[in-house]
């Protein structure tokens, strides 16, 4: 060469290394940063291990909250470490019913955590392909399509989510609906945005120039480079949807009596608040905070390492 | 010798990277003496911006540090305190920075930019200082000052901006101005303008100039004692003459010899690699000749008639057409097997429209493109995918057209197996000999494109059009985003390869000197038409058109013998945008030379 | 601007006629009112004659285009119980919602951003890092479930402030309003309080992304460059950036507020509209469901169009145009 090894003149990039191992991929990079991080580290322990209780629920529960012949009313408001009529201790305490809030707290939990996810991931995927769809077509669709967007996200979601609730009624697969219709617009806006800028740059004009099928472009270049602003607003609104929900069901418009779900059970503590007998509204409130928190700590680390712009 | 304006010594300026002091700049030292010009000039990663930052203290001072001395009218600048030092910005000092657009805060108008300066250092009333500004911007050549101050800076242009932010710098007759690139991000034309207004408002305020810069022409434009700078160090200062003339350092020399220089080719009739220097001793090599490769026997395998590329500009509720970008207008020419036909012109003048209407990038309104005897606007799916084959493209910037998480291995074999030319299994076999024919190794293709250089990045993306054996690569500007000794390592790397393979290439480029080395022919746009087309050495040594002559009189040329003074004009670089109704005129050619013609220039001339 | 106000209202009126029909229509597959509000020991009768005085016996789309009829001259029918006029059971309660409301969002403004401002400007000092983990604590809080608590800490434990109603008001050019008595301030302060918590994180989170971005642009270093003080650059060239954004985030922030205070009336029984809505919801009451509904609708639109006018008048970046 005639110069000076060329990465010298580069400020932008270092040059590879010789001998290095095989290198990491950005995906990678970005997970490893995530552990390092103590705060996202801390929300993923916690959520896995929410996780891991509301699906072993049924075996850890000491009772079945929504069996009602497991129920004894003679029970009902124990305090926090009580004994039962038959000796199990109720650790949290009991709700108006005789229900051991512990149990009930993990089958709350259980709803919450699979009404968050299957509503997020089904929003997921319809606002994904409305986006990538609107981005793709371009012209008039497009305007039409955001404009539905855009009309759709100046209404706050719980405002949606209540009339939908109002005309459809009560029940976990009608909350999923409304939470669905709530946030599919979410989605859609930002995978449009990050594919709108994405098909602008030059690795896609190289793409396409090299003649490969368009469904090659679209999903093995365009959409994995979509994918991490996707990420971030899908780990927050999973924390939002779960809110949303137990807020509707604290409203009684949620999910029915008989199965309550953690906000049912805050409501349900409420009127026995202001005698002093704090905890049916309060542990559930907490587990559901704890749940959120942790779910906000990793969406938080993830957007400050999927954004390039902070750096710099 | 007078008491120099500014005397560094000794400066030395860290980073903090993840925790570690880290020296960027070591041991920097010059002076610059009243009403001189000093230029300090290198590469990318040489520290020159640093150097300018660390004058002003404008780095952080949470991950940075400077010692040393920088003395300016008696004092140490490091060692002020900070009032001290911003009384001394923008007064005592000015400063200019590379990128007009963004230098000027969006939201605030034009006069109350200048205006705050004026009120702050030197206590002008509010009305005072308006008449001030309004001077000022007289002063810098923007016509119709005083009702301009008024606006904001998106109704400026890029040009107009710079002209604003150095009325800003120069609102308080500072004694010395630092330009750290001022130029760089404007089109030639306009880098012109500017150039001489600094040398003409020099000259009457009676101030010196740091002109921190990477462009070896603008160096020897302006300069009077030149700075070179390299990973850290001045290598070598001395006169701008002497710089030039018999530099001593091989760094100086390596990177003078990767200067193209405009009108250094005459005499030469093909395109001239670009000579190699020993780094130990500095000897400079004669650069290789260049085979003999267009094949003019054979038919062109690119013809373009007629071609038309126009973006409509919709608005309202019912998306009416109120206008349109005639980004390409009726252009025609022809490109030969082992031939390269350069594309050159100023920002908004259609040339990289061309080269991406041709593979149906864009989608073209009119004009036939023929390549290898295929139709292109006719082709279906599966013709144009065979047409796009033998066609490839590279593009500017080498960050950029890499999927950052595509495996480079991977990106290169993919179109090959996407066409069915090799197995995947054979295909890393292919990738490790493409990679080694564009000076890389095989074992590289494991890893992700930023773990490249920008320099190795281009090579890559060459690897990946070379895999599908094209015939025909347009390169769109693609050599312009590196540092010039890459830019000479690429280039070199580019005429290899047109005579081992009997590539044509479609160059396009704003860059004149780079044109010059390395076309047979050359093609001039402006707003959207060949204005002026034919062989290399006539076109630049013969130019005929009036816009042809004025870009090649305001390229910089790389040899302070050849420094010319031209009018501090303030025109501006037209908009290709039309009303909806509007019908451009037939252009009409003459042939004033074998293969050289001019569009006839009518009333309402062009330039 | 003709052109965009015009595209402006045809869009409103295409949501409201969009929203009406669907909820008309979904209201009238759920269920039947008549169900919930007559006595279970009715006769068929009288049941017959509580039907035909609603018009529930007609057609689905007859209902519905006497129902557009009406809304055309501004009726939007009585509500089925209370036997009022829907739209003025809600424009009864509008003040006390918008007041809470924009208490709440003043809450927000007044603390977040200061708070968001310093965290963007010393991102690494201790007390931004506090802001920031407040901040992600204050995001994750349940509307329903802080409120609780509050009322808990500071009503029932300390006894400091009152837990439900309104409070003493005073009329201001005949609306009743709470923020000048000092009975009424107490009583608004832990509502307020309460639905301003989240948009307080939000308000910091946007400020301080703002103030990092923009203290990263080229125009800051050339201000500094320019010799200008740091507090000037912050002041001046800084917070405008910053906060012309945040015109289109207090916009919507806003609708979101009268939205959310839904939860919050319910908490602390504040007498506003959203009190009302959800009760009506219970019973199916389907006149006071629409006209909320019409209403909130167009308080939006009005809403959005005020932000988007002053966003063009304090950005000189943007201009109106219909699209």
């Amino acid at each position: 060469m005639t110069l000076p090894t060329e990465s010298a003149s580069s400020i932008h990039a270092p040059a590879a290394k010789p001998g290095k191992r095989r290198s990491v991929s950005p995906f990678a990079q970005a997970f490893g940063k995530l552990l390092r991080d103590p705060l996202a580290l801390t929300g993923i322990v916690v959520l896995s291990a929410f996780v891991l209780l509301a699906i072993f629920a049924p075996l850890l529960a000491p009772q079945n909250p929504y069996d009602l012949s497991q129920l004894d009313i003679m029970d009902g408001r124990l305090k926090p470490g009580s004994e039962s009529m038959t000796g199990t201790v109720y650790l949290l305490g009991t709700d108006d019913q005789g229900r051991d809030l512990f149990s009930a707290i993990l089958f709350g939990l259980r709803t919450s955590i699979l009404v968050g996810l299957v509503s997020a991931a089904i929003a997921l995927l319809i606002g994904a392909s409305i986006g990538l769809l609107s981005a793709y077509a371009g012209g008039r669709t497009d305007a039409f399509l955001m404009r539905i967007v855009d009309i759709q996200l100046s209404f706050p979601a719980i405002l949606i989510a209540l009339i939908f609730l109002a005309v459809l009624g009560q029940g976990v697969d009608k909350i999923i609906f409304a939470l669905v219709v709530t946030q599919w617009a979410y989605y859609a806006r930002t995978i449009r945005g990050s594919a709108l800028v994405e098909r602008k740059r030059a690795y896609v004009d190289a793409a396409r120039s090299m003649a490969l099928p368009d469904r090659r472009v679209l999903f093995r270049h365009i959409l994995p480079n979509c994918l991490p602003p996707l990420i971030v607003v899908a780990t927050m609104r999973v924390a939002y949807a779960i809110m949303l929900e137990a807020t509707l069901s604290f409203l009684g418009i949620g999910l029915p009596v008989t199965e309550p779900s953690l906000g049912l059970l805050v409501s349900n503590g409420f009127e026995y608040l202001l005698s002093g007998d704090y905890w049916i509204s309060f542990f559930p409130g907490l587990a559901l905070l704890i749940l959120i928190v942790a779910i906000n700590l990793i969406g938080d680390s993830l957007r400050d390492i999927l954004n390039p712009r902070r750096e710099g | 010798m007078t008491n120099p304006i500014l005397s560094v010594q000794d400066l030395t300026t860290s980073f903090r990277v993840d925790g570690q002091w880290r020296d960027v700049i070591r041991g920097v030292a010059f002076d610059i003496q009243p009403r001189e010009t000093v230029a300090v000039v290198g590469e990318s990663g040489s520290g020159k911006s640093v150097t300018a930052m660390s004058i002003m203290r404008l780095l952080s001072p949470a991950n940075s540090r400077s010692t040393g001395r920088i003395e300016f009218e008696g004092r140490n600048l490091l060692d002020l305190p900070l009032p001290d030092m911003q009384a001394i910005r923008g007064n005592r000092i000015g400063m200019i920075f590379q990128e007009p657009m963004t230098s000027l805060n969006p939201v605030l108008k034009i006069g109350d930019q200048i205006t705050e300066v004026l009120r702050h250092h030197r206590g002008m009333s509010d009305a005072g200082a308006m008449a001030e500004a309004a001077r000022l911007l007289d002063r810098v050549r923007i016509p119709s000052a005083r009702q301009r101050l008024g606006e904001y800076p998106m109704n400026f242009s890029g040009g107009m901006r710079q002209r604003v932010v150095i009325a800003i710098a120069l609102a308080c007759s500072p004694r010395l101005l630092i330009a750290d690139e001022p130029t760089t991000a404007l089109d030639v034309t306009i880098q012109a303008q500017i150039l001489e207004l600094i040398k003409t408002l020099q000259e009457e305020e009676g101030m010196s100039v740091l002109f921190i810069t990477h462009d070896m022409g603008v160096v020897a434009e302006v300069s009077d004692r030149t700075v070179v700078m390299y990973r850290g160090d001045v290598v070598e200062t001395a006169t701008t003459e002497e710089i030039f003339r018999r530099a001593r350092h091989p760094y100086s020399r390596a990177l003078l010899s990767a200067v193209p220089q405009l009108g250094a080719m005459r005499g030469h009739d093909r395109p001239l690699r670009f000579p190699r220097v020993d780094m130990t001793t500095g000897e400079i090599a004669p650069p290789q000749s260049t085979a003999d490769t267009v094949r003019r026997d054979a038919a062109p395998i690119l013809e373009v008639a007629n071609l038309v590329t126009r973006f409509p500009i919709r608005k309202g509720i019912l998306r009416r057409v109120v206008g349109r970008i005639h980004a390409v207008e009726d252009i025609s020419f022809e490109l030969r097997q082992g031939e390269t036909l350069s594309l050159v012109g100023e920002s908004g003048c259609g040339k990289s429209t061309t080269g991406r209407s041709l593979i149906r990038l864009e989608e073209p309104t009119g004009g036939t493109v023929s390549l290898n005897g295929h139709d292109v606007r006719k082709a279906g799916h599966s013709e144009l995918a065979s047409i796009r084959r033998d066609v490839q493209m590279i593009f500017q910037d080498p960050f950029e057209s890499l999927n950052p998480r595509i495996r480079i291995g991977a990106a290169i074999a993919e179109p090959m197996i996407a066409h069915g030319l090799v197995s995947r299994r054979d295909a890393p076999a292919r990738v490790a000999g493409l990679l080694e024919r564009v000076g890389l190794s095989g074992e590289m293709m494991q890893r992700f494109p930023h773990e490249f250089s920008g320099g190795q990045r281009q090579r890559i993306c060459i690897a990946r059009a070379l895999a599908l054996e094209p015939r025909l690569i347009i390169a769109d500007e693609s050599v312009s985003a590196l540092d010039v000794s890459v830019k000479a390592q690429v280039i070199n790397l580019m005429l290899d390869l047109q005579e081992r393979y009997g590539l044509g290439y479609l160059f396009i480029s704003h860059d004149m000197a780079v044109v010059e080395r390395i076309s047979h022919r050359v093609a001039v746009m402006y707003l959207g038409e060949i204005v002026e087309i034919g062989p290399r050495a006539a076109v630049f040594e013969n130019p005929r058109h009036p816009y042809t002559r004025k870009l090649i009189a305001a390229v910089p040329v790389a040899d302070p013998s050849r420094r010319q003074r031209r009018v501090a004009t303030a025109e501006e670089i037209r908009s290709p945008y039309r009303s909806a109704d509007y019908v451009p005129p037939k252009r009409l050619f003459r042939e004033v030379g074998d293969g050289h013609f001019v569009q006839i220039v009518d009333d309402e001339a062009a330039a | 601007m003709s052109g965009y106000l015009f595209s402006r209202f045809l869009q409103t009126f295409v949501t409201l006629f969009v929203m009406s029909v669907l909820v008309f229509g979904g209201l009238h597959m759920v269920g039947n009112p008549v169900d919930v509000l007559l006595s279970p020991t009715a006769t068929p009768a009288e049941r017959l004659e509580v039907i035909r005085s609603f018009g529930l016996d007609r057609p689905v789309w007859e209902q519905y285009w006497i129902f557009l009829g009406n809304a055309l001259k501004g009726e939007l029918g009585n509500s089925f119980v209370f036997n009022q006029p829907a739209l003025d059971l809600i424009l009864q309660r509008m003040p006390a919602t918008l007041e809470l409301a924009v208490t709440a969002l003043l809450m927000a403004l007044v603390i977040g951003i200061p708070l968001g401002i310093h965290a963007g400007l010393r991102p690494n000092s201790v007390l931004s890092k506090s802001i920031m983990t407040f901040s992600i604590l204050g995001f994750s809080l349940p509307t329903f479930w802080i409120g609780l608590v509050m009322i808990m800490v500071f009503a029932v434990q300390l006894g400091w402030l009152p837990s439900s109603g309104r409070g003493e008001t005073t009329e201001v050019f005949g609306v009743p309003l709470s923020v000048f008595t000092r009975d009424g301030l107490a009583h608004l302060a832990l509502p307020a309080f309460n639905l301003a918590l989240f948009k307080i994180s939000l308000v910091i989170r946007i400020t301080r992304a703002g103030v990092l971005e923009t203290m990263q642009l080229d125009f800051v270093r050339f201000a500094r460059a320019k010799g200008m003080p740091e507090r000037r650059i912050v002041s001046v060239h800084v917070l405008k950036n910053t906060l012309i954004p945040l015109i289109t985030v207090i916009g919507l922030e806003l609708g979101s507020l009268i939205a959310f205070a839904v939860v919050t009336e319910t908490i602390f029984a504040w007498p506003g509209m959203g009190k009302l809505i959800i009760d009506a919801i219970a019973v199916l009451d389907r006149p006071v469901i629409l006209a909320y509904l019409m209403i909130t609708v167009v308080m939006f639109s009005v809403i959005n169009l005020v932000v988007d006018i002053l966003y063009s008048v304090v950005d000189p970046r943007v201009r109106l145009e219909g699209k």
